[in-house]
């Protein structure tokens, strides 16, 4: 028995008290990896009272009544699910990330604020360039990705680079697609395009750097072993800063409406020697993009 | 076969989860898929690996029964040793012989502790008597556990029970971290700890020391371990890497089998000393090509002292000295439709065993060498893995093929399917004359259909031949044995930060002469696992039931076989800043003093606590 008052007093210990008021209400869409990098990120450029909701861990997670009765001062929105479900709240300044849709649905909604999952386009195409292409080929869904195609044009333009553009409306147009680009690029920009690239589609593109011999640039680590020549991918760790920099910010008093939407300020640069060997590319070339990288 | 015996507490734990299990559907919800297509698209896809073919690939086109555990896991059971971490697996049974870190036996699905392959850093633990202590692998090292059930000869050579791969910690990405860790419980059972890990530019580092030791939680097991551990990695300019391990670990255990049964009673003291070391190089030939060297040397020393204490007097007072060298190299091929492994394994062990009584030496030693190639071929939803390995070990040659199958039937269920022969050694040290041999069978399927639960049932069949049961007096003569079993388990995705897990595995081992069942070997085990986790406050409740199958002939061995032992383990991260973390922790272990042992001189301990504290930077 005297065990178990020993060990009564201690689960007493361990347990919560009272809930108390707190500045950062953090809505998470589930428990993956890639989110707690982001959100240590944050963690560790701001030291705030926070809550953590996953909402995969409840069958129906009011946010808008949690925001109301808990009044955080800022919402931390981790995922799309987590953007979709802070929908409805007005008032309360929302900062989102790792969410594809961040773009589209912050047009409309004024508190809404955040980082985007695009890299911009200056450093792919800086990298494109030091890999002497001229002729880049990107295949999109205009309705995902036409924003970003804007800048990246523009920025081209700069560069002097043609961007061969191929638009799809589904997934199944993209083999034939890209197959329309052999012979007239050399190279191939993938977009995190979830219409554009998918399971079924991944193949094909990489299949077609190997063809026909023109490097691919992808967005993600996990696409060189793939058969991807170089990558820029996001830092999650920094994202997560960055979102706790604009947090800090908002609390200070800065209106969200003075914020604008932020991307990625820190990519991490990753190549496939192999592979850019095999294109005949050379290494020195590739290691003089201006970006703040690391290997 | 005889699936119920009479009154036991596995119906009673059996009807409890079913119970929990048969609910939770009904408080499912609907998932988005959005975030789902979101991580997919910067992950590419790629899933969780095993190695189970010697190099990576998705769980998805491995057809073995794979069972993997990562250092967060390990972490959350506040587990001493690899002893500890196995203790929760299902379809493994562990008989720890004391407290943390003393010595532990572990069994696969029923097969003999001495058929078991534990390798740690690519290099064999197994030592005289084909015994693998992984109560001496300290729980702070390890980054990873894949656990292979079944027999694994075609890709690891004499592995018939399956194979436990410990991947250790990789250096940290940032120029310094580490932690410091200290805890006390009953007994004086301390566990102290530090580790100190980086990159700097190519060069990347992991340390680790700790002191581990009891003044004994059962009656004259006392411990006292200190280890060290250092691996350093080399990022290659070309696209590869070296690395180097080295495991040092020193333990005097003392005092035992002293007042246990009034007839056989005499104390030991015994000091053992372990150096382990491992050289890699991994690189990259071409795109397609991959190319992994892997050596290691083992000196492992063991001193013991046994006295009779009626009437007093010396019994046992021997020294066992063990090298143990050996290297593999593999070529890896990957394409489209393939994954090609193929490569070659050599071992040497010499051993010397003096007595220091009349200063007699006894000597011998053991060379293998393996060639071994496999193939994973992709075929749309349909992933083929055939193998086969030759391995001539003394004066034997021993061929093991296998195919296996994997049928990816949607996006929520996998089937899998696998037939193999294996072979292995109950000692290679003494040299048992004939070496025995299995053929295994598994079928199996992996499912998320029923929401929110994941599951996966695995059917087995082993017939095992040419064995020799020491246990049994007279006569001592090679038989064959079958063992037919099923394997399930399941657990929830989190629910407000809750999840729970459970594993049933039941084995039917009969001898082919007669049909008669093979008497202390396990027939039911049962896992259970309830965990909270909310990143700041934690809490995991661990159940462990072994029914060893009584043993009353030719001896009776007074064993106690319905107990069921539950852990309590709980953590609160009471200070967090940037990186730097203070974690409090504190384990019940043994709730209830559950008595689960199949031999009354290898007690399992009583209830114990222990509390500490953890920092990190």
């Amino acid at each position: 028995m005297r065990y178990f008052i020993h060990l009564i007093a201690i689960l007493a210990l361990f347990l919560p008290t009272l809930a108390e008021a707190y500045d950062v209400l953090i809505v998470q869409s589930s428990r993956s990896s890639a989110y707690e990098e982001v959100l240590k990120g944050f963690r560790s450029s701001r030291q705030s009272s926070e809550r953590l909701i996953v909402l995969t861990d409840y069958a129906e997670a009011d946010i808008v009544r949690i925001v109301r009765e808990d009044q955080p001062r800022l919402v931390l929105a981790l995922g799309d699910r987590a953007l979709k479900a802070t929908k409805n709240v007005r008032q309360t300044p929302i900062i989102a990330m790792m969410a594809l849709g961040i773009h589209d649905l912050s047009r409309n909604r004024p508190n809404l604020y955040g980082v985007g999952m695009f890299i911009a386009p200056r450093p792919y195409l800086t990298l494109l360039q030091n890999m002497k292409a001229k002729r880049v080929g990107i295949v999109y869904n205009s309705a995902k990705s036409e924003w970003y195609l804007r800048q990246a044009r523009q920025e081209a333009r700069r560069q002097n680079i043609v961007l061969v553009q191929r638009e799809v409306n589904s997934p199944k147009q993209t083999i034939a697609q890209l197959s329309s680009l052999a012979g007239e690029v050399d190279a191939i920009w993938m977009l995190p395009d979830s219409v554009a690239v998918t399971r079924e589609t991944l193949e094909a593109y990489m299949r077609f750097s190997q063809e026909k011999r023109v490097p691919l640039v992808s967005f993600a680590d996990a696409y060189l072993g793939l058969g991807a020549a170089a990558v820029l991918e996001l830092d999650r760790l920094d994202l997560g800063r960055q979102a706790g920099e604009m947090a800090t910010a908002l609390l200070n008093g800065t209106s969200v409406s003075k914020l604008p939407m932020s991307q990625p300020r820190r990519a991490i640069y990753k190549t496939n020697r192999n592979v850019l060997k095999n294109l005949g590319v050379a290494l020195e070339q590739i290691e003089t993009v201006n970006i703040s990288s690391s290997e | 076969m005889t699936l119920f015996i009479k009154s036991h507490t596995v119906r009673t734990i059996l009807a409890a989860f079913c119970l929990l299990f048969s609910l939770i559907p009904f408080t499912a919800w609907g998932q988005e898929e959005s975030d789902e297509e979101t991580l997919d698209l910067l992950n590419a896809w790629q899933q969780e690996s095993s190695t189970a073919s010697r190099t990576p690939k998705p769980l998805s086109h491995t057809p073995e029964n794979i069972t993997i555990i990562t250092a967060a896991e390990i972490e959350a059971i506040n587990a001493h040793s690899l002893a500890d971490v196995l203790e929760i697996i299902p379809g493994l049974q562990v008989k720890q012989l004391g407290g943390p870190g003393s010595s532990t036996y572990t069994y696969i699905q029923s097969a003999g502790f001495n058929h078991t392959l534990i390798q740690l850093d690519g290099a064999p633990l197994n030592k005289i008597g084909n015994f693998s202590d992984v109560g001496m692998v300290p729980a702070r090292i390890i980054e990873r556990v894949e656990i292979i059930k079944g027999s694994a000869s075609a890709a690891w050579g004499p592995a018939m029970g399956g194979v436990i791969n410990v991947i250790t910690k990789s250096p940290d990405k940032r120029t310094i971290g580490g932690s410091a860790t200290a805890s006390l419980g009953s007994h004086t059972t301390a566990d102290t700890n530090a580790e100190l890990t980086g990159t700097t530019g190519r060069l990347g580092y992991y340390l680790s020391a700790g002191y581990l030791g009891s003044n004994g939680l059962l009656e004259g097991k006392q411990l006292h371990s200190n280890n060290s551990y250092a691996k350093l990695t080399y990022d290659l300019p070309t696209n590869g890497q070296i690395w180097a391990t080295v495991n040092h670990t020193h333990v005097n255990q003392g005092e035992n089998y002293t007042d246990i049964v009034p007839t056989f009673e005499f104390k030991e003291k015994s000091e053992q000393r372990y150096l382990d070391m491992t050289l890699g190089l991994r690189r990259q030939l071409t795109d397609r090509l991959g190319l992994e060297l892997t050596s290691y040397y083992t000196h492992r020393t063991r001193h013991a002292y046994s006295d009779w204490l009626i009437p007093p007097g010396p019994w046992d007072y021997n020294k066992v000295r063990e090298r143990v060298g050996g290297g593999n190299a593999k070529l890896v091929w990957k394409s489209d439709q393939h994954l090609l492994v193929g490569g070659v394994e050599y071992i040497h062990e010499d051993w010397n065993y003096t007595n220091l009584l009349d200063q007699t030496t006894t000597k011998n030693n053991y060379n293998r060498i393996g060639f071994y190639v496999n193939d994973t071929v992709k075929l749309w939803q349909l992933a083929v893995t055939p193998g086969i390995r030759l391995d001539y070990v003394k004066d034997e040659e021993q061929f093991s093929p296998s195919i296996g199958a994997t049928w990816q039937l949607d996006e929520k269920t996998l089937l899998r399917g696998y037939t193999a022969r294996g072979y292995g050694y109950s000692n290679t040290g003494i040299g048992s004359p004939n070496s025995e041999k299995i053929w295994t069978t598994q079928i199996g399927a992996e499912s998320t259909a029923v929401p929110f639960i994941w599951q996966k049932l695995t059917l087995y069949r082993n017939q095992i031949w040419n064995i020799l049961d020491t246990r049994v007096l007279t006569p001592n003569l090679p038989e064959e044995r079958i063992a037919l079993g099923v394997e399930y388990e399941a657990r929830t995705t989190p629910v407000f930060n809750t999840s729970i897990g459970a594993g049933y595995t039941f084995t039917d081992l009969t001898r082919s002469s007669d049909g008669s069942q093979v008497k202390g070997s396990v027939r039911h085990t049962v896992k259970i696992l309830a965990r909270y986790d909310d990143q700041t406050y934690r809490a995991v409740l661990t159940g462990n039931h072994t029914y060893w199958n009584h043993i009353k002939e030719p001896v009776n061995y007074n064993g106690s076989y319905y107990g069921v032992l539950w852990d309590l383990h709980l953590g609160a991260k009471v200070w967090k800043k940037e990186n730097n973390s203070l974690e409090l922790f504190f384990s019940g272990r043994n709730l209830f003093n559950g008595k689960q042992y199949a031999d009354e001189l290898q007690k399992n301990t009583g209830r114990w606590f222990e509390g500490g504290a953890r920092f990190r930077f």
